[in-house]
């Protein structure tokens, strides 16, 4: 309900242009005082130190420092608005450094952790014959997650001993979604879900491996560079071992020299390039949509969305 | 009016409008001060300092000495058919890697393949059976990525870090696939690697 009827808010419009007309009379009224050569001095003075005058040019200071420094920086919380908004909440001053790196690492070993927990002893999402496999990377995953651990620790940081949030929330839970269904997004369990879960677990030992090759080129020391790299390249042979399984042998050994047209679901290569790749790859899952359509999912290498900054905390 | 006056209300005004600004230029400079000095890290140099290029060129000679060995098994008999793209594939990687580090290096003419190396295995990639072929092959991998881990612990510049890298982790699959292809079907056998490494003094 209005406060105001129009006849109450007409008035206030003409009280509002009525007072700005002679704000703005009285100002020229000193301009010309000041700056005219045929005033006397006495004249430029009254001007100036007039009551009403010197009132008019207090206040023109005053307006114009106010708008110079509404122009500036500030700390305040937001910008001028109208209405309720949230209070803005800044994000925390951090920049990636060898704590973090480390610690998206062991972040990864758990979320590669939390997939294979969830398919061994499963034989309906992972096939009877890759179980053991499956152990054994998990086990392995476990060693590595506690080597990343040990070196967050020695660098005076927090280890982290949680899955990776981003990747967990953005990658594992849809994919998991896919495989098995899920309700609350309507998604259908996937027509294949052998072919699809050993699929997943090849493209989390390959993205393993593509960042701990990047990290060589990020993290500042040496030792930590090997022991970083010593973990990728087991990581790459779980990958290689998955591609043998998944594309059969010889023919997933490596890509064929002239690979044609690329099929819906990507090949797995054991030896996918002549040098270790850093630009993600592709993974398809899941039933197809109604057109028959299936949309390939990006599995890239982390970036400063996905670090695990030493201001988070884990929620594990 | 006279301009002692005049100079006196300007400077008055000028006060009066630095009062009002005071708070904001304040801020404005705390927001330009420098963060706190103890995130500062010294980066390390992007190109390979002079250890790095002996540990480099010490590398591609590993690398060269692979190509050889390969040529050799590729002019043999062991290699079936439907396997040669694999070997092709892999002798031509080790190639790359060599010309790599070659260019990395700025050495333009190609160095000898260590000797040493290809003496050493020579025979053993001159057989007639593809899975001993293939288990020396694995071999040779395994050793290469231990040279190279062993050298990335020592490297100081990044790019020289960087490719070493970027080959190892396919040499690691490399020789997971040439196990396979030697008949082993253990994971240890497929996963673990207990190579020694090549030093440029051990040869």
């Amino acid at each position: 309900m209005n406060d105001l009827n129009n006849a109450e808010l007409r008035r206030a419009l003409r009280d509002m242009g009525a007072t700005a007309q002679s704000d703005h009379r009285a100002m020229r009224t000193s301009l010309r005082a000041l700056f005219d050569s045929d005033a006397t001095a006495d004249q430029r003075r009254a001007a100036l130190v007039g009551r009403r005058r010197f009132l008019t040019i207090g206040g023109l200071s005053v307006a114009t420092a106010t708008v110079i420094a509404a122009c500036g920086g500030t700390d305040s919380p937001g910008a001028a608005r109208v209405g309720l908004a949230p209070t803005r909440t800044d994000l925390p001053d951090a920049s990636p450094n060898d704590i973090v790196y480390l610690r998206t690492a062991s972040s990864i070993e758990y979320s590669a952790i939390a997939v294979y927990d969830l398919v061994i002893g499963n034989t309906d999402l992972l096939a009877a014959e890759l179980q053991d496999a499956a152990k054994r990377f998990r086990d392995d995953h476990v060693e590595h997650a506690t080597i990343f651990e040990d070196l967050t620790k020695d660098l005076g940081g927090e280890a982290w001993t949680c899955g990776n949030p981003r990747i967990d929330r953005f990658l594992v839970a849809p994919v998991i979604g896919m495989i098995v269904g899920d309700e609350a997004t309507d998604t259908p369990p996937s027509d294949d879900p052998q072919r699809d879960t050993a699929a997943f677990a090849h493209a989390l030992e390959n993205l393993a491996g593509e960042t701990y090759q990047m990290f060589v080129g990020l993290l500042s020391e040496p030792a930590l560079r090997k022991t970083t790299i010593q973990v990728g390249a087991a990581e790459v042979r779980h990958a290689a071992i998955l591609a043998m399984a998944i594309t059969g042998t010889p023919e997933g050994y490596v890509p064929p020299a002239d690979a044609g047209e690329p099929p819906v679901f990507p090949v797995a290569y054991a030896i996918p390039s002549q040098f270790g790749s850093l630009s993600g790859q592709q993974l398809v899952v899941g039933a197809a949509d109604e057109l028959g359509v299936r949309r390939p999912i990006s599995v890239d290498t982390p970036s400063n969305n996905t670090f695990v900054f030493e201001y988070m905390t884990p929620e594990c | 009016m006279d301009g002692g006056l005049r100079r006196r209300l300007i400077g008055a005004g000028m006060l009066g409008l630095a009062g009002a600004l005071l708070p904001s230029l304040a801020s404005q400079a705390g927001a330009s001060a420098p963060p706190d000095e103890s995130t500062t890290t010294t980066a390390p140099p992007r190109r390979p300092t002079t250890d790095d290029a002996a540990m480099l060129a010490f590398g591609r000679e590993v690398e060269l000495a692979a190509v050889s060995l390969y040529d050799t098994a590729l002019r043999g008999d062991a290699i079936p058919e439907e396997l040669r793209p694999t070997f092709q594939f892999i002798r031509q990687s080790h190639l790359s890697y060599g010309q790599s580090l070659g260019a990395l290096l700025g050495q333009p003419a190609p160095p000898a393949p260590l000797a040493s190396l290809v003496e050493e295995y020579r025979s053993a990639f001159e057989v007639s059976d593809i899975e001993e072929l293939a288990a020396a092959g694995a071999t040779l991998e395994n050793i290469a990525v231990a040279t190279h881990t062993e050298m990335l612990g020592e490297l100081v510049g990044i790019n020289g870090a960087t490719l070493i890298a970027s080959i190892l982790v396919i040499e690691s699959r490399n020789a997971a696939v040439l196990t396979n292809i030697a008949g082993g079907a253990d994971l240890d056998a497929l996963l673990l690697n207990d190579a020694e490494p090549l030093t440029a003094e051990k040869g």
